[in-house]
């Protein structure tokens, strides 16, 4: 006994045609998503410049501050300053220094 | 008819709009796009932060610090508002006394027919921030930054200052500022910032151009406390002796490391324009001068090292006044030592003694090792302002020359080449090279600066005898009053006149020791040097005592005990 498969060729068409729909209506969608992201991204930034431009003085104003900072610590540990410091507290260098042998 | 009239008219006109949009777009296109980008684009020059110099402990000597320039806009500003800016601006941008001076200057500034015109330059921050508080309309404030020297005017001729070259630009002049400015000054920066209608940056706009690169920084072999203690006692020798001009070296004889280099008269390099402009140049790399008697241990290492005579040689031409090509020669104090040993006449600073040497020597030997002590020659040091004075051409050298350049008259030396010379023997022979930077880093990394020796002048037996005659110089000599108790110190005083006019001026000298310590194994060289000293003209009274104080003191901060 020969077992014939049935050829349904209409219903086959039919299934390929709705993946292919499917599939073309998921990118359109992910197109859609992309674009209205894309949008959505360049109008957040484009409003951001504003921030950007105070974001970018208060670094400037910041790294001053940092360098004003450690120019003051290098003022007030220079040795100049630790000399009068020191002088002002009555300190004076030692007249002999004696060495343990 | 009249339609092809009207068609014809409409077709000019066609035509005329398609040879404007032809111009417009093909012509003029670049003109209108070169238009159109500077409208929205805008271009930011990123200065480069100039490197620091930090002392051999990691401390500051030189950085930067922010600084504003204030600006107006007389355009904006009524006559009455104008009025009221100066009013209220010249009290805090100066003393007291001079705001009222300041008030016109400002008013004059402020009503000339300019958009934008400088109001003062070098603001601090809490001047801006001051003058912020005050709300007022129509000036401005423009970063700037300049140098900064936390420790003052200390180390001004090691560092040089930082000025504008004739393009404007900041430029390094003078010691470490100018002969590192390649390496201090970094790379500026050119950015390219789409903007919107009000001047806001685009932040999916175009970005072109590349970013500053901040300048290499230096570590140096300078020691701040050694620096600091070098200068208290040529500032204090200075007072004391009534000299002119001070200066002063310390150097690691092993390594040729700069750990001080000093000289007074000074000035501020954070104010250099208010100081004269022959303050600027280093006298320690710049100044010629003659050595006098501390070129003896030189002439006396190239003696020994050929062999030519010894410890104990005897002086045979050291009974009296020695003539020369029709001059006659002294000694210092007109006491002679009739057969002398050659350890006496370093010790006694015999002239007479060292005519005996250089006659011994000759000539071609002498020049020859003139030659190799480094003089006649930059000793390469990593300062800018570095110049070495001639030695006269062999051929033009007269008996009485060899006769004098034994003992450090008719030859002219630079105190670093000097030092340098007088470190061989404290080196066991070798010729150094002078290294005032240790290191050079950026952010890619850092590169160490690896001590150099030049050549090998003499032997180390010869290094050691004469390092055992200098001992006895400092022991029996002139200066043994002053000597720290206790340590072994090799040096020489020397006394040099300075010619004026074709002689020699009686009342004027430059007053030097040179030495090193502890003699056996050296932690440093240092030359001390006084220019015509008014109490007394010797080195000996001079120039030693402050060369002893200045060893007391590095012998507590180096912690190095009495040896005897």
């Amino acid at each position: 006994m020969t077992i014939t498969k049935k050829f349904e060729p209409e219903k086959e068409q039919k299934v390929l045609l709705w993946k292919t729909k499917k599939f073309f209506g998921l990118i359109g969608f992910i197109f859609l998503i992309l674009i209205i992201a894309e949008i959505w991204v360049a109008n957040t930034l484009a409003n951001f410049g504003e921030r950007f431009e105070k974001l970018n003085e208060l670094q400037v104003a910041l790294k001053q501050e940092n360098q004003i900072l450690e120019n003051d610590i290098a003022s007030f540990s220079s040795i100049q300053n630790i000399a009068s410091a020191s002088s002002k507290l009555g300190l004076t260098s030692s007249k002999s220094v004696k060495y343990i042998r | 008819m009249r339609i092809y009239f009207v068609k014809s008219i409409f077709l000019l006109l066609f035509f005329g709009v398609l040879l404007r949009l032809a111009y417009w777009q093909v012509i003029k296109a670049d003109e209108l796009k070169a238009l159109s980008e500077k409208q929205r684009f805008e271009n930011q020059k990123i200065e480069a932060t100039r490197g620091s110099i930090y002392f051999s402990d990691g401390a500051i000597l030189a950085s930067n610090k922010p600084t504003f320039l204030l600006y107006g806009q007389p355009k904006l500003l009524s006559d009455e508002k104008k009025k009221k800016i100066a009013k209220i601006l010249s009290p805090i941008l100066s003393w007291p006394d001079e705001a009222k001076d300041l008030e016109v200057n400002l008013m004059e500034v402020l009503n000339r027919d300019l958009y934008w015109v400088i109001l003062k330059k070098n603001l601090s921050i809490e001047i801006k921030k001051e003058i912020e508080d005050l709300k007022l309309e129509g000036i401005g404030f423009e970063v700037e930054s300049s140098r900064f020297y936390p420790e003052g005017s200390s180390s001004a001729h090691l560092l040089g200052f930082v000025g504008s070259n004739e393009r404007g630009e900041r430029t390094g002049y003078f010691g470490l500022e100018g002969e590192y400015n390649g390496e201090l000054k970094g790379f500026s920066g050119l950015i390219k910032i789409e903007k919107d209608a009000v001047g806001l940056p685009i932040l999916i706009g175009n970005f072109l151009g590349k970013t500053s690169k901040s300048g290499k920084s230096l570590k140096l072999n300078v020691d701040r406390t050694v620096q600091f203690i070098v200068e208290q006692n040529l500032l204090k020798g200075i007072e004391k002796y009534g000299a002119k001009a001070a200066s002063a070296i310390v150097m690691d004889p092993k390594t040729g490391a700069v750990i001080s280099i000093a000289s007074f008269p000074s000035y501020d390099p954070g104010s250099f324009e208010k100081f004269p402009k022959e303050l600027y140049r280093n006298p320690t790399v710049a100044d010629s001068y003659e050595p006098g008697s501390t070129f003896k241990v030189l002439v006396m290492a190239a003696a020994i090292n050929e062999d030519l005579v010894k410890v104990d040689t005897n002086c045979d031409i050291c009974e009296g006044p020695v003539e020369v090509g029709g001059f006659q020669i002294r000694t210092w104090n007109n006491k002679y030592l009739p057969g002398a040993s050659m350890k006496e006449v370093i010790v006694h600073s015999d002239n007479t003694g060292m005519v005996f040497v250089g006659k011994k020597i000759g000539l071609e030997k002498m020049y020859s090792y003139i030659e190799n002590f480094g003089f006649g020659q930059e000793t390469d040091i990593d300062l800018q302002d570095e110049l070495s004075p001639d030695i006269r051409a062999k051929k033009d050298w007269r008996e009485i020359d060899l006769a004098t350049s034994s003992f450090g008259q008719g030859i002219a030396v630079t105190p670093i080449q000097m030092i340098r010379a007088v470190g061989v023997i404290a080196n066991g022979g070798k010729l150094m090279e002078p290294q005032v930077v240790s290191e050079i880093s950026d952010e890619n990394g850092t590169f160490e600066v690896k001590p150099k020796v030049v050549r090998e002048v003499i032997k180390e037996e010869t290094a050691k005898i004469i390092t055992e005659m200098m001992v006895a110089a400092v022991d029996e000599g002139e200066a043994k009053f002053a000597k720290p108790k206790g340590f072994k110190i090799a040096g020489k005083t020397g006394t040099a006149q300075i010619p004026v006019a074709g002689h020699y001026d009686p009342n004027k000298t430059i007053a030097s020791f040179v030495g090193f310590a502890p003699a056996d194994d050296p932690k440093f060289v240092m030359l001390v040097r006084f220019d015509q000293p008014t109490s007394s003209t010797f080195g000996s009274e001079t120039a030693a005592p402050t060369f002893f104080q200045i060893a007391r003191e590095l012998f507590t901060y180096y912690k190095i005990a009495p040896s005897e």
